[in-house]
């Protein structure tokens, strides 16, 4: 540390006597928030967070239920496909489901639209 | 009366957490509102780097090994905070910040007033560029480490060495035409 020490001005003190004695007088200078009150920010932030969590968390329940509600429309589609043909009006009227199997069709089908929806609401709400 | 019982620990331990904070702030919080202050030359960047600083460190899960670590750990959050800030400037130049050094005026008061008023510091700090107050600041009045300094301005500890010879050799050049 001696080379920092020394000065290449010898008539200035040096220079880490200078620079102590202004850090001195910034500290004396020092206008400091109480700790208490950072405390209480850092519990709010950390609430605001959490509660940041629990959206994102919310959006993936969205996700989820779009990706179920699809997978049931197109598997129950898939395996009954004669009853989604009676379902559109164009081929049998009126279009109402004769088996369960119709009735889970719907029931994914609607799962799925709201899921969309609520997805596209989070999107839309994000940006 | 187990929840209330489990709450009633959590109290406790949220109260001797804040205790052990409030020990700490009081430990540092000069220092590192001094050091904000000599980095950056401006009194309110200092107020919002503190602040912000000790709300990431409050924020952190770092597990500290000793009381020092925990030290360096918050300086290298307000080092990484003043850098943010920079950055931020340069790419908006309308809103570049310079320092105006207004802490001088504490200075005018006690027995160091004669020797700071002959060596405005404050002005001659204000000419080096941001690297070099930092390096000077952490190796003179934090008397940090070599690593510890290349890890808070973003260097290698290699170069410290020689970017802290620069550095001197700026300031007693810019302490000379002050004078």
């Amino acid at each position: 540390m001696n080379e920092m020490r020394s000065n290449p001005k010898p008539d200035l003190p040096p220079l880490d006597i200078l620079l102590r004695r202004h850090a001195e007088a910034l500290r004396r200078a020092a206008r400091l928030p109480s700790p208490e009150s950072l405390l209480w920010r850092a519990r709010l932030r950390r609430r605001l967070a959490l509660s940041e969590r629990g959206e994102r968390l919310l959006s993936l329940y969205d996700r989820a239920a779009l990706g179920v509600g699809v997978a049931v429309a197109v598997l129950a589609a898939a395996w009954h496909w004669d009853e989604v043909l009676a379902l559109v009006p164009r081929f049998e009227s009126p279009a109402a489901p004769e088996s369960g199997v119709g009735a889970a069709i719907i029931a994914g089908a609607v799962l799925a639209l709201a899921g969309l929806a609520m997805w596209a609401m989070t999107i839309w709400a994000d940006d | 009366l187990s929840a209330a019982v489990a709450r009633a620990g959590e109290l406790v331990v949220e109260a001797s957490r804040d205790d052990a904070f409030t020990a700490f702030y009081q430990a540092t919080a000069r220092d590192l509102w001094a050091y904000v202050a000599g980095s950056t030359g401006d009194p309110a960047v200092a107020d919002d780097v503190t602040q912000e600083a000790y709300l990431r460190w409050l924020g952190a899960a770092v597990e500290f090994q000793s009381d020092e670590h925990r030290r360096r750990y918050l300086f290298r959050i307000a080092s990484n905070l003043m850098q943010d800030r920079r950055r931020v400037a340069q790419r908006r130049p309308e809103a570049q910040l310079e320092p105006h050094h207004e802490p001088a005026a504490a200075a005018t008061e006690g027995p160091d007033a004669t020797a700071l008023a002959r060596h405005d510091v404050g002005r001659a700090l204000a000419r080096l560029k941001p690297r070099d107050r930092r390096v000077l600041w952490l190796a003179h009045v934090e008397e940090a480490s070599h690593e510890e300094i290349a890890a808070m301005v973003g260097a290698r500890a290699s170069s410290v060495r020689v970017l802290l010879f620069r550095a001197r050799r700026r300031l007693a050049r810019a302490l000379e035409t002050e004078r």
